[in-house]
């Protein structure tokens, strides 16, 4: 692993989504090194892969074909070879179902994709930025939802 | 007893004697023998008395004693008579001899005649007791059993009478349980499980369409009104009995035989073993195809409901989840061009632009404020002890932004505390008095009083409930631009808005979502407005 890059994989089946991510790293101009799936089947795939470099953060998409986000997830909790990755959820819904489930399943955080692409940088930054080994020790409930 | 039969031997004896010594005098006298016959006879006789005293006497020693005596003095004094006697003195002294042991044997035969007549007399005297007695043992077992006969009898009146009235009791239970059976469309029917004979209730037959004993009933025609379909259901029933003595709840179809319609029955029965110990099946078949069209109504309206409660929750995903995402990628593409192409954009296309956006941010709003509604449907939470204070407390705060802005005052104090939804509570009190602020006057401080009191339900007319319930009262009261009265129930409905969009944004459905927090709790929201004076809500909540 490169020790200044941070690496991020998103999961989104939705393209422009894909399109907004990728952009708002861009322009954040943070060190990370951005990849993106298609769908839940690709990413597992990916993580599962001899030869990949495993990422420090995942997005994941919730409502994805093949597989969802939420089996992405259980799959990913139920392996240690993946037990440092962060794993962000990132969807359309805030439904508290999802935010419970999701949270019960041991993700990280629960971001709400914005409707502004400003904020939608803000929020990526954010969560990069978080030192997380500080974070993942002291979960709650009540910041599991990014709010900003 | 034997005292007589002493007696009179005793008597015997004596007399024999006598004529033995009236012979032998006789004989002495004439010496013709002729007299000696008497005496002969007489020691004959004599001997048979002591015979026959002997076996009386046997088992009395002192008795047998005394007899004893009797017997020596009579052999002492036939030994006194002889036949010639050699001189004239001879005669005289054994006559003489013969007299004096004649007499003791009188005394000692008197003295066992006088024991005998102590005893008779002692006997006599316990006859006498008892014969005395004997009236008063008659009486009294006569009285005895003129007692048991008349407890005998008054028993015997008693069980009839009871019998009259269990009769009675049971022509009336009778009657009832027919009237029973033709309220409660059920039928019963016994069948002995040994000599398979059967019965049916007057209604039994009634019910299959058929007149009050119009046939007899048996295993066989037992099938002859049941729905093709269900007629296993039957045997298999029956064959029960015969296997284990039990009879399965059934459901089956008939045809009624002068409708020809089809009918639902349901029958149960169980073994019953009567006092002769006659092994009885007792059945009870009943009518139950209103129950089972209602049944079956019920399941169909359940099925639509449920069907429309899934389309909802799947219109609920739509709205959350696929109409947000188009949406939100207007308005990201928008913030993007509004970020980096807006001075590119001629005059009329950024006014162009500035209706979009706007278009674009209440459909966000429109949507949000729906799902909020749909989501106010849900309340599987559990009610809980609710502390109205701190309601408040959190929506003021939740509005601080909003009341700096207005400049305005919310005032309460010491709210009670009611059974509810914490969340639900406070958007009611959000919703409430962001309303409030928002058609507030603009030269006028904004002030909303919040007050609570318990009221009973029968005191408050419009809750249109008599009974003694406890509810809590809150009211809002502002000094806003109020409404007219007529609109007062109008303002509670979906999207129903008294203002344009340009005057005062809003999407209606704010007071819309009020009103569902407060039937969820069931309670009841009512307005009250004056124009240009204010408004205030009343909300009645279960304590």
């Amino acid at each position: 692993m490169q020790k200044d890059f941070i690496l991020i994989t998103l999961a989104d089946d939705d393209e422009d989504d894909r399109m907004f991510f990728t952009d708002a790293f861009e322009e954040l101009k943070i060190n990370t090194v951005v990849n993106t799936v298609n769908d839940g089947v690709a990413l597992m795939n990916f993580l599962n892969a001899a030869e990949t470099v495993l990422p420090n953060i995942i997005f994941l998409d919730l409502n994805m074909p093949l597989k969802s986000g939420i089996e992405c997830l259980k799959e990913i909790k139920a392996d240690s070879k993946f037990k440092d990755i962060v794993i962000a959820i990132y969807s359309t819904s805030s439904s508290e179902e999802d935010i419970e489930n999701t949270f019960v399943l041991g993700a990280n955080i629960y971001i709400k994709k914005p409707n502004n692409f400003g904020k939608l940088k803000e929020i990526l930054s954010e969560v990069v930025t978080l030192n997380w080994q500080y974070i993942t020790s002291g979960l709650n409930k009540d910041n599991f939802l990014l709010r900003m | 007893m034997n005292t007589y039969e002493i007696s009179i031997e005793l008597g015997q004896l004596i007399s024999y004697i006598k004529d033995a010594e009236t012979g032998h005098r006789g004989y002495v006298i004439t010496n013709d023998s002729l007299y000696l016959e008497p005496f002969i006879n007489a020691r004959k006789n004599v001997n048979n008395t002591f015979q026959a005293l002997n076996t009386t006497i046997k088992s009395d020693s002192t008795k047998q004693e005394q007899l004893k005596k009797v017997y020596d003095l009579v052999d002492k004094r036939f030994s006194y008579f002889k036949n010639n006697f050699s001189s004239k003195k001879e005669f005289n002294d054994d006559f003489r001899n013969g007299k004096i042991i004649m007499d003791s044997l009188r005394t000692e035969v008197n003295n066992m005649l006088s024991t005998e007549n102590k005893l008779l007399s002692s006997k006599d005297k316990l006859y006498k007791y008892n014969n005395s007695n004997t009236p008063l043992i008659v009486f009294s077992t006569f009285l005895i059993s003129i007692l048991i006969l008349g407890l005998g009898y008054t028993r015997i009146i008693k069980n009839y009478n009871d019998l009259i009235n269990q009769n009675i009791r049971l022509k009336i239970f009778d009657e009832s349980s027919k009237q029973a059976e033709i309220l409660g469309k059920y039928g019963s029917w016994l069948l002995n499980i040994k000599d398979k004979s059967f019965s049916y209730s007057d209604n039994k037959f009634r019910l299959l369409g058929c007149k009050p004993q119009s046939f007899h009933p048996t295993l066989e025609n037992l099938l002859d009104n049941i729905h093709p379909d269900d007629k296993e259901i039957l045997t298999d029933a029956f064959q029960q009995i015969e296997e284990k003595e039990s009879f399965p709840l059934i459901r089956y179809r008939i045809i009624k035989k002068d409708t020809l319609e089809i009918r639902h029955f349901r029958t149960t029965a169980k073994v019953f073993v009567d006092k002769l110990g006659n092994k009885n099946m007792i059945g009870t078949t009943q009518d139950i195809t209103e129950d089972y069209n209602k049944t079956q109504l019920i399941e169909l309206r359940n099925k639509e409901l449920e069907q429309n409660n899934k389309e909802l929750m799947e219109f609920n995903h739509v709205a959350s989840h696929d109409l947000q995402e188009p949406l939100r990628k207007i308005q990201t593409f928008i913030s993007r061009i509004e970020d980096k192409e807006k001075d590119t954009l001629s005059e009329s296309a950024k006014g162009y632009f500035e209706k979009i956006q706007e278009a674009s941010n209440r459909m966000r709003i429109l949507i949000d404020d729906l799902l909020q509604y749909s989501r106010t449907n849900r309340s599987e939470k559990a009610f809980e002890n609710i502390d109205l204070n701190h309601v408040a407390s959190n929506a003021i705060s939740e509005l601080s932004e909003n009341i700096a802005e207005k400049k305005a005052v919310i005032n309460f104090e010491k709210l009670h505390h009611v059974q509810g939804i914490q969340f639900q509570l406070e958007q009611l009190f959000i919703n409430i008095i962001s309303n409030s602020l928002k058609y507030s006057k603009t030269d006028e401080t904004a002030i909303v009083n919040i007050t609570s009191k318990k009221v009973k339900a029968f005191k408050v007319p419009k809750l249109k409930d008599d009974s003694k319930k406890e509810y809590v009262k809150i009211s809002f009261k502002d000094n806003g631009l109020g409404f007219e009265q007529q609109y007062a129930e109008k303002i509670f409905q979906l999207f129903n808005r008294l203002h344009g969009k340009k005057e005062y944004p809003g999407t209606g459905v704010g007071l819309a979502i009020c009103k569902k927090i407060v039937e969820n709790h069931k309670g009841y929201i009512f307005a009250k407005g004056k124009p240009n004076e204010g408004a205030e809500f009343e909300i009645y909540l279960p304590v």
